[in-house]
């Protein structure tokens, strides 16, 4: 326990390390631009500029903006939007978090059972017909954009044959199409990881001693070669997270889901600087978390392996 | 090493540079040959690469041309018709231009009818794909050029320096990789756009020029990690061991020794990045922070596409084709660099 | 050393006639197991002797069901306890092995699974075979390591294999496989991986517990003198068949086949003074490319004419000592070793 506890003391000082690099490289970018954030609306009435300014903590020293914006945002508050009148920062990430989480969950979920599955029967029919078609729909999902893989389910699924909602925040209907095509691509590399740990455990002689005492070939291929097998794609799950992250300002644009990603999309695109930070500082966060979390998982699976 | 004569030295090394030479490349190119997708999928892509870079010399509708009259027309065979003029493709200069210029020397003022459909404002589709294939290619290659020519350097030197420098180097690779870069480079976007300007007049660098740079470096941890795990096992080897005891400066062994032998897998990891760099410009592109208007890519001709859905009426093309030229050629792509890796490392294959 | 032939009146646990293995490789055909034949008694432990790629582990591994699907098993007869084994694949013959079969390996490293602990694979096999749950379970897996000689069993079984020392691990291999009482035991090379003075300890172990339980052993080994202290009989292979196969007395007083005469000179012995051991020369046959005649006449130095032309068949000698050979050697001369 004590050991565990210090692992995640060193890993948990990394992470606030990497933030704060984070936050200082974002504050002197977001103020080395010439004119302020408001450069492009140049056509303000000056003392109306004056007023956002001080609004903004801008008319200040440089020194003195990053130390009050660095405690601020220590205190857990990222500050108010540039554009969004009256909102904070906060709300609005608050607000997204919920649906972002929904979806990027569901995701995650698509992508593990239908990766695990087709990974399993790849590796059990091995060079059979079914291997070689899952295989080569992997690669497929490997290679397209998951814009692209929502472009024809939504002709196929919304237009053609219309069984779902083309777009929108609603019921788990709403959520089915945009969860898939976010998981996709990592469904499909969860499928070769799976095939390619599974054989290559299936070959190892512990497999076989098994065998010789007279398991199952359920229990042999459940209990003793799955847990090796599944290592890679527990690895892989930090990756894959922080993929489906990304992957989610494209689906949620395609399917209009006001999520994190539609919002940091959109403050990149309207040069809402704190909200865009914000994020920023978010998407850090979590997939620091996330990679955490894959660490600590895979000592538990394997008994060799010990946090450092 | 003692003992053994410059002469002798001397012809291990010519040795070890033919025997990675010649027969490790002859293997390969066998083996690659007998890889049946890979070879319709490098067909496919040098097809394509020719068609884009000719496809001023295309006799098609100037791609930035809008019409609203003729908005979305579904795909049809118009042969000929008359009417593009040079003064359409207002900022093209150059190879570009003077590739216009023999157009209209050859065909005069035909142009071939929209193949593809047209998009929201009557543009024909067909030319917009090829010319933003010109620029989506371009990306792919020169920012992965640029995340090569960065882990390349960084890996051998951490590699080949070893002891402290190794860790430092390798160290700070590793506190980058557990940053989000994608958000990172999206938040450097912004702000580099608004700088546009002042970039420009200090560093020369153009819009375009900026987002190679920033998309090149994203890609060139794991490139750094695989050349330095290269160096470092090659680095103990015989002929290498044998240049140091001739006297051979360091930057000589580096550049004439090491590199060369490292190239087979930089190769193959070449070929695999251009699609993930195709992948990450079509997606800035497609969220709108990549390639801006007037020129065209990929990802933006799909954003357009899918922004236009919906349930009234149906404008498949303006879906299907750009998303099928960029599947298509990403697809290729990994094939190309599957069949390359299983060529030039059979033991990669096995795993 | 001790052992006392057994009488051959008492019906055999294992019987074997005729049996060949094939494996399909992408270079051709391969016959691994060339009509192998032998019959074990109730108690009884046989020594099967030859080197890599004599088909020795192949044959035990084939009875088991235990090859890839490259294999080809086929048997004139093939008898555990009076009955026909199952084919490979089927549920009766799963539910055999561990329960009227079990088999170790020679790697306890690598046959013991590195993700359960040795508690989780041993129950396993109690849970199945024997249908214990809960208390008594744990008794029984306790008891098992406990009988094996492993100390502290109750904190033990808590542990991974990588927790282990080599010499603990084939013994909670040899808990593990037995937990479930088979009348039979494949012990393939057990002691192979380990420290000679951990060998003898294994060793000792096997026999106390096949004196305990009354179960056959088979021991498949590559050093004559493994065998020599354990076994009843010895059998040994070259290129999937039986050269020469002996009551363990009359084999090492006189061995007859030129090869288990090699085998006999390679082993050293502390007893006496002796320089260099002597090696078998040249290499074990090619399996996809066997020579005509005797697949070992182009390393035998007694080697005929008649030996390249012919391959030998399997001849009775006396008592119950048969040989695969064309040509009566002389007897052996013991002192010719130093």
């Amino acid at each position: 326990m004590p050991h565990l506890l210090g692992f995640l003391a060193k890993r948990l000082f990394w992470m606030a390390a990497t933030l704060w690099v984070v936050f200082t490289v974002s504050f002197f970018l977001m103020r080395s631009i010439p004119g302020g954030p408001y450069s492009n609306e140049r056509n303000l009435p000056p003392e109306i500029e004056r007023k956002f300014m001080e609004k903004f903590g801008l008319d200040k020293p440089l020194a003195e903006q990053y130390f009050e914006h660095l405690s601020r945002t220590l205190r857990g508050d990222l500050g108010p939007s540039f554009k969004l009148a009256d909102y904070g920062v906060n709300r609005v990430l608050a607000e997204g978090l919920p649906k972002s989480a929904a979806l990027g969950s569901l995701a995650l979920v698509f992508a593990l059972v239908l990766g695990l599955v087709a990974g399993l029967v790849s590796a059990v029919r091995r060079g059979g017909w079914l291997d070689h078609g899952l295989m080569v729909l992997a690669t497929v999902g490997i290679a397209l954009p998951n814009f692209v893989i929502a472009a024809v389910l939504i002709l196929i699924f919304v237009i053609t044959w219309p069984v779902l909602p083309a777009a929108g925040w609603g019921g788990a209907r709403n959520l089915l199409l945009p969860a898939f095509c976010l998981g996709a691509p990592f469904a499909a590399y969860i499928a070769r990881l799976t095939r390619t740990g599974m054989l290559e455990v299936l070959g190892q002689d512990y497999i076989r001693t098994a065998r010789a005492k007279g398991l199952s070939e359920a229990r042999v291929l459940l209990v003793h070669a799955l847990k090796g097998g599944l290592l890679p794609v527990v690895s892989f799950l930090g990756p894959a997270v922080a993929g489906i992250l990304t992957g989610s300002l494209v689906i949620e644009k395609i399917f209009f889901i006001p999520g994190i990603g539609t919002h940091f999309v959109q403050s990149a695109l309207n040069r809402d600087y704190t909200l865009a930070m914000g994020c920023v500082l978010l998407y850090t966060a979590l997939v620091y978390l996330m990679n955490l979390l894959v660490d600590v998982c895979y000592t538990v699976l394997d008994p060799r392996v010990r946090l450092d | 090493m003692e003992g053994r004569g410059p002469e002798e030295l001397e012809r291990l090394l010519e040795e070890a540079r033919k025997v990675r030479g010649n027969s490790l490349w002859k293997d390969a190119m066998r083996r690659f040959r007998r890889h049946g997708a890979a070879r319709f999928a490098l067909r496919f892509l040098l097809a394509l690469s020719f068609l884009c870079l000719f496809t001023p010399l295309l006799p098609f509708a100037p791609p930035a041309r809008v019409r609203l009259s003729e908005q979305f027309q579904p795909p049809k065979a118009v042969f000929v018709r008359h009417g593009w003029s040079r003064g359409d493709y207002p900022g093209a200069s150059g190879l570009t231009g003077r590739m216009l210029d023999l157009r209209e020397r050859i065909f005069g003022d035909l142009e071939f009818g929209p193949w593809m459909g047209t998009d929201s404002k009557g543009r024909c589709l067909m030319s917009r794909i090829l010319w933003g294939g010109r620029v989506s290619l371009m990306v792919g290659l020169v920012a992965t050029l640029v995340s090569l020519i960065v882990g390349v350097v960084y890996g051998a030197l951490s590699g080949f320096l070893g002891g402290f420098w190794d860790d430092l180097m390798m160290r700070i690779v590793d506190v980058l990789y557990a940053v989000p870069f994608i958000f990172v480079v999206i938040f450097l976007i912004t702000v580099i756009r608004e700088n546009q300007e002042v970039l420009e007049a200090t560093f020369g660098l153009t819009r375009m020029g900026v987002f190679f740079l920033v998309i090149g470096l994203v890609y060139w941890l794991t490139m750094a990690r695989v050349v330095r795990g290269q160096v470092l096992s090659l680095k103990n080897r015989e002929f290498i061991e044998a240049a140091r005891v001739l006297g051979a400066s360091t930057p000589r062994i580096l550049f004439r020794h090491l590199v060369p032998n490292v190239v087979s897998v930089v190769l193959v990891y070449l070929t695999l990045t251009i699609p993930r760099v195709m992948l990450f410009e079509a997606f800035l592109s497609f969220l709108g922070l990549g390639v801006e208007a007037p020129d065209v890519s990929w990802g933006m001709l799909a954003a357009d596409g899918l922004g236009a859905v919906n349930p009234v009426r149906v404008y498949w093309w303006f879906v299907l084709f750009p998303s099928l030229a960029l599947g298509a050629t990403l697809l290729a792509l990994n094939f190309v660099g599957d069949g390359l890796r299983d060529a030039l490392d059979p033991r990669l294959r096995e795993r | 050393m001790k052992k006392a032939p057994l009488s051959p009146e008492r019906s055999p646990v294992l019987e074997v006639d005729g049996l060949e293995v094939d494996f399909e490789t992408g270079d051709g055909r391969v016959r691994a197991v060339r009509g192998l034949s032998y019959r074990l008694g109730p108690g009884e432990t046989l020594g099967v002797v030859g080197e890599s790629g004599s088909g020795k582990s192949v044959t035990h591994l084939a009875m088991l069901g235990l090859l890839p699907d490259t294999a080809e098993v086929r048997a004139e007869r093939l008898r555990f306890q009076g009955n026909d084994l199952p084919p490979a694949g089927s549920e009766a013959l799963r539910r055999l092995r561990g329960r009227g079969i079990g088999m170790i390996f020679q790697d306890p490293m690598t046959s013991l699974n590195p993700f359960l602990t040795l508690g989780t694979q041993i129950a396993e096999m109690a849970r199945i075979h024997l249908g214990l749950r809960g208390a008594a379970l744990r008794e029984t897996v306790v008891a098992a390591l406990a009988e094996v000689g492993i100390p502290n069993p109750e904190l033990r079984i808590e542990q991974y294999p990588h927790e282990f020392s080599g010499g603990m691990r084939q013994r909670a291999m040899i808990a593990m496989m037995l937990v479930a009482e088979p009348a039979l035991l494949f012990a393939d090379e057990p002691t192979t991986a380990l420290d000679v003075t951990v060998q003898a300890q294994i060793l000792g172990l096997l026999a106390s517990l096949q004196e305990r339980r009354g179960m056959s052993i088979v021991l498949i080994t590559h050093d004559l003198g493994v065998v020599a202290g354990f076994a009843h009989r010895i059998l040994v292979m070259y290129a999937g068949r039986v050269v020469e196969e002996a009551p363990t007395p009359a084999l090492f007083a006189n061995p007859s086949h030129p090869y288990t005469r090699g085998l006999l000179r390679s082993i050293p012995r502390l007893d006496e003074e002796r320089e260099e051991l002597e090696p078998i020369p040249g290499q074990p046959p090619d399996l996809l490319a066997l020579p005509e005649g005797c697949p070992f006449a182009p390393r035998c130095p007694s080697v005929r004419e008649l030996c390249l032309r012919e391959e030998p068949g399997l001849r009775s000698l006396e008592d119950g000592h048969a040989l695969a050979c064309h040509v009566d050697l002389e007897p052996f001369d013991h002192e010719e070793r130093s």
